[in-house]
């Protein structure tokens, strides 16, 4: 894959419906919105209460993750009018050309493909533009909606990693799917 | 801050055991000593080597003009007793940042008995308790596995490594840079218990830099190089020297225990086993090979038990991994043996390399413009499914 570091700066992604852009100060109203949600505390290990300092620690530490630990996240919005519609991530293993991707939608954009259409604008720009080998999500087996989204973006299940994560301390089981750059990928063409 | 223009001159410190002093001309045959010794020379560029008599005439000369000119506090480190020589310690004021850097040298026969940690917690309270710095740094170079204990020791807090940090005697370094600021606990930072595991059979320790042959003639093996992910094949002197730097680098780092699996009679080096650590360290991945000669006598089985009940008791992990290629069927055997479960088949989870041909490979497109790669099958234990050995 590519060498991460001639991407000093995330790219804003684009579909002509969504933009995936990167976080600015302001979003953290809009974040901690999204994230003081019953759906967003019921599955993402995030603090709960989920208040504005949240937001905005997050925020202030995105560039930090990015140049350090290789994670890079962005907010989804309507390309219309700006409004913020969820946040999508991926933590990049460069050594095996892997990824790890998160996201989370708002309420009030829930089930009008979203979802889909943020994480499907993230796995065009690792594999087209980083040249990544492997993407993979992983959600909780009881989280419906996640799971039909992953199965949209035409990940494959893999298994279930059981006791993975912690979300407000009870210890959770997680689904596995992963996408390959050679997988059909719906609403995509074939590479 | 405080007005540094206050203190004419640093003060003695002191504890039970140590105390920090003035230089004095008597301390000329010991210091000589101390600095012509070969760590000295490897990871202390700024003291001359070799170390001559004109050496510490000149230091101490120069040595009584570094507070007033320089704001650079500079102690001998005595046996609060006997008043033997044990080793020196600076304190940098960088007046501009209210910060300051300790550097250190411990002499040869003060080693491995804590006053090196001492002296740098009775420097770090002055700084901190009495001149009011916000910020104390120490760096060490990335192979200075003793220093970088010194200073975890202390309290300090790994911040990341400064690539290419120092240019000294022909060579750049890579060093740690440790930060402390004066809310930090003051306790040490231990980032991994010390792993030193037995079973009567099997010793596991950590590498010492002088196993790299024994660990060049083990890998060196069709084998082991067909099995574990990015051992190259030949494998040469110098993958061997890398693999045991790393391994000291990675455990003091602690993130991940590459481990010696010796032979408890002998002290033979037998394998390695490796935890790698994850999620605030929830999660672990074990890994480990055996060389040729100490095959099919148990030897990774026992090793990785050992390495499971530590990971379990003494980290704390609620997980444990094991990931192998779809064709090893004697790891699949051994994590079922393990009390591990199969969870499923990580497709293309590995790049594949060049010249190892393996099962459950993800081939190429036809037109060459995707590579190939490996599946991985993952098998987990979690804690509560793990039975302790009984002793």
């Amino acid at each position: 894959m590519r060498d991460l570091s001639e991407f000093t700066e995330l790219p804003e992604l684009s579909d002509g419906r969504l933009i995936v852009r990167p976080y600015r100060p302001d979003d953290a109203p809009a974040v901690a919105a999204m994230c003081q949600d019953e759906t967003a505390l019921r599955w993402l290990p995030i603090p709960d209460p989920y208040r504005l300092s949240d937001a905005e620690e997050w925020i202030g530490d995105a560039e930090r993750r990015w140049c350090e630990d290789r994670v890079a996240s962005w907010v989804a919005c309507d390309a219309g009018s700006g409004e913020l519609w969820g946040s999508v991530s991926v933590r990049i293993d460069a050594k095996n050309g892997n990824g790890d991707i998160g996201y989370l939608v708002a309420r009030g954009a829930r089930r009008g493909g979203v979802a889909t259409g943020m994480v499907a604008l993230v796995v065009g720009w690792c594999f087209d533009d980083l040249g990544m080998g492997r993407l993979q999500i992983r959600c909780d087996p009881r989280n419906e909606a996640s799971r039909r989204t992953i199965l949209r973006a035409g990940f494959q299940l893999e298994g279930m990693l059981r006791s993975e994560q912690i979300i407000r301390d009870e210890r959770t089981d997680s689904v596995i799917a992963s996408l390959l750059p050679g997988d059909p990928q719906p609403g995509r063409s074939a590479p | 801050m405080k007005d540094l223009g206050d203190i004419a001159h640093p003060p003695e410190l002191s504890d039970r055991t140590i105390r920090l002093r003035r230089l004095r001309a008597a301390d000329k045959a010991a210091v000589v000593k101390a600095c012509n010794d070969g760590l000295i020379e490897r990871f202390c560029y700024r003291v001359p080597y070799p170390y001559h008599e004109s050496d510490f005439v000149e230091f101490l000369a120069y040595n009584e003009h570094f507070w007033p000119s320089d704001l650079m506090a500079n102690w001998t480190v005595v046996d609060a007793g006997s008043d033997e020589l044990l080793a020196m310690i600076s304190l940098d004021i960088i007046a501009v940042r209210q910060a300051g850097e300790i550097g250190y040298w411990c002499a040869p026969w003060a080693r491995g008995r804590g006053v090196m940690s001492t002296a740098v917690r009775l420097v770090r309270d002055w700084a901190f308790d009495e001149l009011e710095l916000e910020r104390l740094e120490l760096t060490t170079d990335v192979d200075n596995i003793g220093s970088q204990r010194v200073a975890q020791a202390a309290g300090f807090r790994r911040e990341g490594v400064l690539r290419g940090y120092l240019s000294a005697r022909g060579r750049r370094s890579d060093d740690v840079l440790f930060g402390m600021v004066p809310g930090d606990p003051r306790e040490p930072r231990v980032p991994l218990p010390d792993p030193r595991l037995e079973d009567g059979r099997l010793v596991i320790r950590p590498f010492e830099p002088d196993d790299a042959p024994a660990v060049q003639a083990a890998c060196d093996d069709a084998d082991v190089a067909h099995w574990i992910h990015l051992v190259p094949s030949p494998y040469a002197a110098a993958d061997a020297e890398e693999f045991v730097a790393g391994s000291r680098r990675r455990l003091a780092a602690g993130d991940r225990a590459r481990l010696a699996v010796c032979d408890a009679a002998s002290g033979e080096l037998l394998g390695s086993v490796s935890l790698d650590l994850y999620d605030d360290r929830q999660v672990a991945e074990i890994g480990y090979w055996v060389k040729r000669e100490a095959r099919r006598r148990g030897v990774a089985g026992g090793a990785a038990r050992l390495v499971i009940d530590w990971a379990f008791t003494a980290l704390g992990v609620e997980r444990l991994e094991i990931l192998t290629y779809p064709g090893n069927d004697a790891s699949q055997t051994l994590a079922e043996q393990l009390g591990f479960r199969r969870e499923g088949v990580l497709r293309g989870f590995l790049a594949p390399e060049p010249g190892k041909s393996r099962d459950g490979r993800v081939e190429p497109s036809e037109d060459g413009s995707l590579p190939a790669r490996d599946d991985q099958v993952q098998f987990a234990l979690l804690r509560s499914e793990w039975r302790p050995r009984l002793a």
